[in-house]
């Protein structure tokens, strides 16, 4: 992937900044796959970069592997629809949160907290599933999104990169 | 220390997705979101392969991946790292998780979307448990051992196996608390299952039955494997299992379906645990609910255990029964037979289908020994008879399974007592049982 290769994320911003259920992956220089939990993302850049939220504590693996530049992969699924969508780019940066993206942080767990709380699943549950102690900001640069919603079609591409 | 695998089952029901990352040989990762996560054994898991998708091929080339679960109650989280072994697309295992897979399919409205092409075998390098606040109480659960060790005693009082099939089914709803049970016994002659014993249901079914593969029961008993399903599935239902039997040529005739099987209109869990002996197929316990996730992988240990404590204890029973079988019954004077009413009975020798007053009653094997039965009452009076006379018989075509006999005599007794049609068994003494005809007989053998 070349950084030309980037794309905008408009498009979907409003499905990512929905109470989504998010899940990221990394890999180690021997090709190991590490997974984490994303707690919250926000598109930044005006659709060219995402940030997304995880825990250091829950994530020590992953976070002691990415660098800048490192191949990232998240999926971003609504719980009551099991509608996803994976974006894959690269790491652009990982840094603390700013301000305001604790509050962000703090809207899209309270956003999710809602949203299961409609399956059934209580407020404690889902702080403990979206556990957020101290958090970075992964900052990505994606190249590619991908329909992950559950069925044939999960995994081919949605948008593709502008040449 | 590291949790073990046994203690993260709850997290397997398919509550709660687990995500799944791999990692192609270029080093992108990839994460998808599993349906289904079945647990092995102790160190093994197996998830679904229904696509042939990024995850397919990532695993292909680079076996490890990266597998996170979390408990659907204390909402405990844990991250295992796993490596892919095989496919396997046959067989119990692959059975059970389609199974499993149709339930979830119906449940989640995808019944056409979900097919399972085959069981992915990972083993199970590492867990880890992901820190975070206190994980939440889990809800309270029957300790199921003392259950088990008081099921076990019930069976162990029994000194036949009526009263071994009748205890089985009281401590499945009394101590179990499971509403609606049924126990059925294996026909190997006709590769089938009949119902022997029910509770919770509006008919009782004794007698119906079901086929090898056929439903949850007959893939259950075809598989030798436990089949356990917590949402609902028409795939794996009664109703829809006996209409592809009727409408399948040259099956029908072959199952009786004149029975009616019993079972709940709207059946949200089912479990089907073989009852097995030496790798022998002996029968099926059957449970199910109108409620999801009405038994978990704990319910299935424990009855799994209870059914291999009825399979040894059938076998016992059986082998106590031979020997102990009298050489001759001696006879008592029948019970004066009201002569102001007829029972007309007519046999049809082609299956040995009986008919009572021109309802279908039995037939099979079963039906040949009532035919036996009442021939003998009628012409010489007898109302006692012996396991070991009908052994003998080679006209009731026996095959040649030590228990096959006692069963059969099981299932006409049971049957006999919900028809209610008067006439009726009773056992009498070891290897003796006596037979109650409430009117005259009027014996039609329509050969």
């Amino acid at each position: 992937m070349r950084p030309d290769q980037a794309i905008n994320l408009n498009p979907i911003a409003d499905f990512l900044h929905a109470p989504v259920a998010i899940d990221v992956a990394g890999a180690s220089p021997s090709n190991r796959p590490l997974l984490t939990r994303g707690l919250g993302c926000r598109v930044l850049d005006e659709g060219r970069q995402l940030c997304v939220f995880v825990s250091q504590p829950r994530s020590k693996a992953l976070l002691d592997t990415l660098q800048i530049g490192s191949r990232i992969a998240a999926v971003f699924c609504l719980p009551s629809t099991e509608q996803a969508i994976q974006i894959k780019g690269l790491i652009n940066d990982i840094r603390p949160l700013t301000a305001a993206e604790q509050e962000t942080l703090s809207a899209c767990q309270h956003g999710f907290a809602a949203a299961i709380a409609c399956l059934g699943y209580s407020a404690e549950f889902s702080a403990n599933y979206r556990y957020a102690a101290d958090c970075v900001s992964l900052i990505i640069t994606p190249h590619d999104i991908y329909e992950q919603t559950p069925g044939p079609l999960a995994g081919s591409r949605l948008i593709r990169p502008v040449s | 220390m590291s949790p073990t695998l046994e203690a993260l089952r709850p997290c397997f029901e398919g509550a709660i997705p687990a995500a799944l990352a791999t990692c192609a040989t270029d080093g992108t990762p990839n994460v998808a979101y599993l349906s289904q996560v079945q647990y092995v054994d102790a160190t093994h898991l197996a998830l679904t392969f229904q696509f042939f998708n990024k995850t397919r091929a990532n695993i292909l080339a680079n076996p490890h991946a990266s597998l996170c679960v979390t408990d659907p109650f204390t909402a405990t989280s844990y991250r295992l790292a796993i490596r892919y072994l095989r496919t396997e697309t046959a067989g119990p295992l692959f059975e059970v998780m389609r199974a499993k897979l149709s339930g979830i399919a119906a449940h989640t409205g995808m019944t056409e979307v979900f097919r399972l092409l085959g069981a992915d075998i990972y083993q199970v390098l590492d867990i880890e448990l992901l820190v975070g606040p206190t994980p939440l109480p889990a809800p309270p659960r029957p300790k199921l051992l003392p259950l088990l060790r008081r099921a076990t005693a019930q069976l162990n009082r029994c000194v036949d196996l009526d009263s071994l099939l009748g205890a089985t089914l009281n401590t499945l709803t009394e101590d179990f608390g499971i509403a609606h049970v049924m126990l059925l016994l294996h026909d190997e002659t006709r590769a089938c299952l009949y119902t022997v014993a029910s509770s919770g249901y509006d008919v009782a079914g004794i007698g119906s039955e079901i086929a090898l593969g056929h439903g949850v029961i007959g893939i259950a008993a075809r598989e030798r494997t436990a089949i356990r399903i917590a949402h609902m599935t028409q795939e794996y239902g009664y109703g829809k299992a006996v209409r592809e039997q009727m409408e399948r040529i040259g099956l029908t005739g072959q199952l009786e379906t004149a029975i009616p099987m019993p079972g709940i209109a709207e059946s949200r869990s089912q479990m089907a645990i073989p009852v097995l002996w030496a790798q022998r197929l002996l029968g099926v316990i059957y449970v199910e609910s109108p409620e999801d996730l009405a038994f978990g992988y704990d319910e299935e240990d424990a009855l799994t255990v209870l059914a291999d404590h009825l399979a040894a204890s059938m076998q016992v029973l059986a082998g106590a029964e031979s020997c102990l079988d009298a050489d001759v019954a001696i006879d008592s004077p029948p019970p004066p037979v009201p002569q102001d009413s007829l029972l007309q009975v007519r046999h049809f020798p082609r299956d040995h289908s009986v008919f009572v007053d021109d309802l279908y009653l039995i037939k099979g094997v079963a039906g040949a020994i009532l035919w036996h039965l009442l021939r003998c009452h009628q012409e010489t009076g007898r109302s006692q008879f012996s396991n070991r006379e009908l052994r003998l018989q080679a006209e009731l075509g026996l095959p040649e399974i030590a228990d096959n006999l006692e069963t059969r005599l099981v299932l006409l007794k049971r049957r006999l007592d919900e028809r209610q049609c008067g006439i009726r068994l009773k056992k009498t003494g070891r290897g003796q049982f006596g037979l109650q005809v409430d009117n005259r007989l009027s014996l039609d053998d329509a050969s």
